[in-house]
């Protein structure tokens, strides 16, 4: 999977990080970071998990 | 391989709560049908952009889309738009719209909540609310040119507008019934917070009183208010809240006041189900019914009634939580901060206009409020699941 986000509609929320933690972070004014945009597939469902739940839908998953 | 032959679930209601129900239907594996009926000519986009980005001018309305064309259709949904929901009957286990009867073995009730307007302001032109995406792109092109408005309400959506008419320089009145603004779940602790930033960008100001009459004429809208003084603006913004969609469940046997009842599951009754901005879910946490008007209740409320449907598994509740940018301030909100119990400051000060604080009850902590601190405010959140 691939995974980009974009970080001028990103708010902050931070939803991504405390979901999956090892593959957002968040920047010191909270913005997402991709720690890997192509993590492997068994991430598979906390990322769906964090998409869904980006209350920006800053987050794009391409599978 | 979707099965065709079994009526499987009807969504009534496209917007985020129905389209989530669906995705995470899919997700966890169902392959019934599934019948998405929506009355809106769209399809399914997010609203918290339409205050923000769509407002001002930032994002085009396509961009508020939930799912691209192609993910959509990978859900493989019977998708019906400007189709509105007339009739409910559980003991048939039918929908019925104006030209067609649905029949489901399982129904999600997710018709959202209505804009709330004014009285005799319906078939004002000037007169403007924020509901949807025709609404922000109408009144986007209603501010151009203009110097002054009107904002009736100071609640969260209200405050949204109000920043951005100020970003355009339009000189801006604020009316509210209530003595200040008011920001969901943070019991009253913002109020003066947000005052000072009207009054800080010119704002005027007008509270505790109520409108007595309104009137539009050639060159703008007249409100003469409670204490006897009049406002005018080139336009107004109505936001004075939304009203649940349930008129169409009237006969249906449903609890609906003040939105669709519904058990910690999401369940109204055995089959039926309701989420979104329609549904007031017991917490489990709060011991509450709540109707919550937000996003992330949307999302996930259809993640849990979607999930409970396919597998029969309950997700764990959630607390409340919503997201607000007034005057490029970031605000986060999870839980409910509780009136009269003095904020504990977490992190940063709020003299230095970034902070996080909470209210703390007898060692739990209700809410957490995060103010230009994002990545602190996330930190925080487990101070909530004590």
């Amino acid at each position: 999977m691939k995974i980009r986000v974009d970080r001028d509609a990103c708010i902050g929320a931070g939803q991504c990080a405390l979901v999956a933690g090892s593959i957002f972070d968040q920047d010191d004014d909270g913005l997402v970071v991709l720690l890997t945009d192509t993590p492997s597939d068994d991430f598979l469902a906390v990322v769906r998990k964090a998409v869904s739940l980006c209350p920006a839908k800053a987050i794009a998953l391409e599978e | 391989m979707i099965s065709a032959d079994e009526p499987g679930v009807v969504i009534v209601g496209a917007s985020l709560a129905g389209l989530t129900c669906a995705q995470s239907l899919r997700a966890e594996g169902y392959t019934k049908k599934i019948t998405l009926i929506g009355a809106e000519m769209h399809l399914p986009y997010n609203r918290p952009p339409l205050s923000k980005q769509v407002l001002s001018g930032k994002w085009q309305a396509a961009q508020t889309n939930i799912d691209s064309t192609e993910k959509f259709a990978e859900l493989q949904l019977d998708f019906l738009i400007g189709e509105e929901a007339k009739v409910l009957d559980i003991s048939a286990r039918e929908v019925r719209t104006v030209n067609q009867i649905f029949a489901f073995e399982d129904l999600i009730i997710a018709t959202g909540a209505s804009v709330r307007r004014l009285p005799s302001t319906e078939n004002m032109s000037r007169v403007h609310v924020l509901r949807t995406i025709d609404d922000a792109l109408g009144l986007r092109d209603a501010l151009v040119g203009i110097r002054s408005a009107v904002v009736v309400g100071a609640g969260v959506l209200g405050s949204e507008v109000i920043s951005a008419l100020s970003d355009f320089g339009i000189k801006t009145t604020v009316i509210d019934r209530m003595a200040a603004p008011q920001l969901p779940l943070t019991g009253g602790h913002f109020a003066s917070r947000v005052n000072d930033l009207f009054v800080e960008h010119g704002v005027v100001t007008k509270y505790g009183v109520e409108i007595v009459t309104v009137s539009e004429n050639e060159t703008g809208i007249t409100f003469v208010l409670s204490d006897g003084s009049s406002v005018t603006g080139e336009i107004a913004v109505v936001a004075i809240g939304c009203i649940p969609n349930v008129d169409w469940l009237a006969n249906s046997g449903l609890d609906i006041t003040n939105g669709v009842l519904c058990d910690s599951n999401g369940v109204a009754a055995p089959h039926i189900y309701a989420a979104g901005d329609v549904a007031r879910w017991n917490n489990p946490i709060t011991q509450r019914a709540m109707r919550l008007e937000n996003q992330t209740s949307a999302i996930e409320q259809g993640l849990a009634v979607g999930k409970f449907i396919a597998t029969g598994e309950s997700s764990p509740p959630n607390h409340p939580f919503f997201w607000s940018e007034i005057y490029g301030n970031k605000i986060l909100m999870l839980g409910n901060l509780e009136a009269g119990i003095p904020l504990t400051i977490v992190h940063g000060s709020p003299s230095d206009n970034r902070f996080v604080a909470a209210t703390i009850s007898n060692g739990i902590t209700t809410g957490i409020v995060g103010w230009n601190m994002p990545r602190e405010f996330r930190q925080s959140r487990s101070m909530m699941e004590a």
